[in-house]
């Protein structure tokens, strides 16, 4: 009797040395999920690019082990908003002049966006799950909004598209950019100041090391060039003559993330990886 | 009694087993609610559910945990308003931040709303023949504007240069719901817009891109626009005077740095090397971006073929070659080696742990012409035998042939017999006109930089920028500008030969303005010139598919 005694206190005490264990050390979530369990669910698209109001095709397949059936399918997606926009002067010689954005922003929340219902009959007796091969729609609003090639310069479309101050902008920060023949190269294009007059606003010095003159414009002169070139009207800083053309850009498209979802009757929902979706 | 003496033991052994020693944290798949959470939707199907337009109508229904007065900021400068469910209408469009508050709760939860804009949708009605042909096929629009409100809607069509009306006259607009009639006489994307004033406000232009096909079979050009979209241009030759030649908008991104594009049998596959193209120490290993997409050759398809995204940066697909023979589509990454993928594969998630077709460290260059992270430029397969182009950490261009591949590292090789061009020739890009015996190629070396055409004899001599120098070997001097870096300069990504008449085209983006603009480029061979193709626009890859269409 004593021996059994001392054995029953071992283990009691083994017992009690098992559950004040550490937590690492969990037999049981070593081997199981504690919790409900999710239906399996695993999605394909074989596209992820559509025009704006196309649905999207997807083949889905998903099962679950658990005891709760399945009762519905879900796609969900959130709406991303992408603005890009790009402006320069192909007036400017001596260097590239162009401010470019490129935004993306978050304007519809991931929400739910279809249902379907689980039919038994989705069975795929190889594939050993249930299988789904439909689509999704996308709206048309999402559609890509371009403002390119400008032969005819908007204002209310400038407006619209770009912060109100980017024109002040792109002028103030050009400008101090400018070299002599960029100076030049403006305001004779735009007729603001003759060639013959121009040289009235330069002066030059020689540079011995490269062995030629170095312009510049005369200190006297920098105040009236600066009026003159506040008075030059944005949309003419940035029209290319050659190609006809006003050198601005903006492009709206928005892109999905969508995903998934397959219930069960506990409405313990399995979620697929996330698709990117490009709507053009 | 004998037995039973070791039967507790065993039950609380058992019952050790079967219990865990702490509670499980919640897990992701418990998914909680937010102490604060809410959700909405376009209430009404007549609302375009999916649409949310101005003036539709939306619920916002509180599914917070807790407890309390639930009020809704919608950001659209209305009162707040209280209540489990509401209902709101946005009268203009634009993405709003919605609050919910919760009294007695701290903080609040924003989400955004995008509100859309009534917009008129255009269709092109059908034709026949399916193609819209240059001058001939006439085309006609519908039009559809929702309208709850019953507003008055003016049109104001806006038509493309070259539009004509079904008696032959120019028209350049119209003001009537329906124009009749119209044909084209430019091939290419030709816009047509419209302007819709709805209520006596004006909404946002919508246009349609009709494609309008040549009038004979003729090839087609692909090209990758810098931050644009992949374009087609018709190649024709002998244009009649009266038909003007401009290119299609496939309406498809061209992504980051479409480098290379390739064409076979009726797909364009795109190599995207992401936005993170030049070195950078990308420690996490997480910031690659690029991809392999195949686009039908009429852009409306889609398909991504294999992927990186979230993978090593230097893993992105920058330049491919596809071998018709074998289906199978060659692509390298940055500076380790070159993979192959069948044309067939779609969705693929690039792994790493697939071994490389071939690498630097298994050809016989490796420290003996090149050495560790050499970077690739072009490659193709010529005549049987592979080229290999490099920029940095060995230059040039390296020649092997597939029994010179090794199975395992080589620590020092022994250089394969086909041998190097151009060495410490800074060569860009490269294509190879076998039947006529050249080879073009651009070098990015400021000194020497530009397009270049030699005999495939006269590149086996060629050994510096003397031999650069020789008289008719550079066709056109080319300035370089500065996108990319040491090594890894962007400059001319890839030259696609035209091997009915023995033309190259090629994207140039300008290094200096006053010379020579930036454009689709074409060597002419007939003049032994570069001519500009269309100017203004930043190319990087370019392609033809050789079988003749009207429209692709």
């Amino acid at each position: 009797m004593k021996k059994i005694f001392n054995i029953n206190m071992l283990s009691i005490l083994f017992l009690a040395m098992i559950l004040s264990g550490c937590e690492i050390n969990d037999p049981i979530d070593n081997v199981v999920r504690v919790g409900q369990v999710a239906p399996h669910v695993y999605w394909e698209l074989p596209t992820n690019s559509v025009t704006a109001g196309s649905p999207v095709p997807f083949y889905a397949q998903y099962y679950t082990i658990g005891d709760a059936k399945i009762d519905r399918l879900e796609v969900w997606y959130d709406v991303n908003e992408n603005i890009q926009t790009a402006v320069s002067c192909p007036l400017v010689t001596t260097f590239k002049y162009s401010i470019s954005t490129s935004s993306t922003t978050l304007s519809r929340e991931y929400q739910e966006v279809i249902s379907f219902s689980h039919k038994a009959e989705n069975w795929d007796l190889l594939k050993k799950a249930y299988v789904l091969d439909t689509v999704f729609p996308t709206s048309r609003t999402l559609r890509t909004v371009e403002w390119k090639e400008v032969k005819i310069f908007d204002d209310t479309k400038f407006g619209a598209y770009f912060p109100s101050n980017f024109a002040s902008h792109f002028k103030d920060s050009l400008y101090t950019l400018l070299k002599v023949s960029d100076f030049r190269k403006i305001m004779v294009s735009l007729n603001v100041i003759s060639d013959v007059d121009f040289k009235a606003y330069t002066d030059s010095t020689f540079n011995l090391n490269s062995g030629s003159y170095d312009y510049f414009i005369k200190a006297g002169k920098k105040a009236d060039l600066k009026s003159k070139y506040d008075g030059i009207l944005f949309k003419d800083l940035i029209y290319d003559s050659s190609a006809q053309i006003y050198k601005v850009e903006y492009t709206r498209f928005y892109k999905l993330n969508a995903r998934f979802k397959a219930y069960d009757k506990n409405n313990v929902a399995g979620v697929t990886d996330k698709k990117e979706i490009e709507l053009r | 009694m004998k037995k039973q003496k070791f039967l507790l033991p065993i039950v609380l052994f058992l019952i050790a087993i079967f219990s865990g020693c702490i509670d499980n944290e919640p897990t992701i798949e418990d998914f909680p609610n937010e102490n604060i959470s809410f959700k909405y939707s376009v209430i009404k199907a007549e609302d375009y559910r999916l649409d949310y337009l101005v003036g539709a109508t939306i619920q916002f229904v509180n599914l917070s945990v807790a407890k309390g007065t639930a009020t809704w900021d919608f950001g659209d400068n209305t009162p707040t308003v209280t209540g489990d469910t509401v209902n709101h209408k946005f009268p203009v469009a634009g993405t709003y931040i919605i609050k919910l508050t919760i009294a007695g709760e701290t903080g609040s939860l924003k989400k955004s709303i995008l509100i859309s804009d009534i917009a008129t949708y255009i269709y092109l009605s059908p034709f026949s023949g399916g193609i819209c042909e240059v001058r001939s096929t006439a085309v006609h629009f519908t039009l559809e504007t929702p309208n709850p409100e019953k507003l008055p809607i003016v049109y104001k069509w806006i038509f493309p240069d070259g539009t004509i009306d079904a008696n032959g006259t120019p028209i350049t607009g119209s003001s009537v719901v329906d124009p009749g009639l119209l044909k084209f006489t430019s091939v290419g994307s030709q816009k047509v817009r419209l302007q819709t004033t709805l209520g006596g406000r004006m909404l946002e232009e919508s246009y349609i891109n009709v494609q309008v096909g040549y009038t004979s079979a003729v090839k087609t050009l692909y090209y990758a626009v810098k931050g644009g979209n992949i374009m087609a241009y018709k190649i024709i030759r002998d244009l009649p005077s009266d038909i003007k030649n401009t290119p299609f908008d496939l309406g498809v991104k061209s992504g980051q740095h479409a480098f290379n594009i390739l064409y076979n049998d009726t797909s364009l596959y795109v190599l995207d090397a992401g936005k993170q193209f030049n070195y950078t120490n990308d420690v996490d290993g997480n910031l690659g971006d690029g991809k392999i997409s195949v686009i039908s050759k009429n852009g409306s398809v889609v398909e991504t073929m294999i992927s990186n995204v979230g993978g090593t940066a230097f893993n992105d697909p920058f330049w491919g070659y596809i071998e018709p023979s074998e289906k199978t589509l060659y692509f390298s990454d940055r500076n380790t080696g070159i993979r192959k993928i069948t044309l067939d594969k779609r969705n693929q998630s690039l792994n790493v742990t697939d071994p490389y077709w071939v690498q630097n460290d298994r050809v016989g260059y490796y420290n003996n012409g090149w050495s560790f992270g050499a970077m690739t430029s072009n490659f193709a397969k010529v005549n049987g035998t592979w080229w290999w182009g490099k920029t940095y950490s060995g230059v040039g261009i390296f020649r092997f042939n597939e029994s010179d591949i090794s199975s395992v590292a080589i620590t020092t090789g022994t250089r394969p017999t086909s041998g190097v061009l151009f060495p410490d020739i800074y060569v860009k890009s490269f294509v190879v006109d076998a039947s006529r015996g050249f080879v073009y190629f651009t070098v990015r070396d400021d000194a020497v930089a530009g397009f270049y055409r030699v005999t495939l004899a006269e590149a086996e001599n060629i050994k510096n920028f003397d031999d650069l120098k020789v008289a008719g070997r550079l066709i056109q001097a080319l300035a370089p500008d500065a996108e990319g870096s040491a090594g890894e300069y962007v400059y001319i990504t890839q030259l696609a030969l035209d091997s009915e008449d023995g033309s190259v085209y090629f994207g140039y983006r300008t290094g200096d303005v006053t010379k020579i603009s930036s454009g689709l480029k074409r060597y002419n061979p007939t003049t032994n010139k570069v001519e500009s193709v269309i100017d203004g626009v930043e190319v990087y890859g370019v392609t033809i598919n050789n079988t003749k269409s009207k429209l692709f």
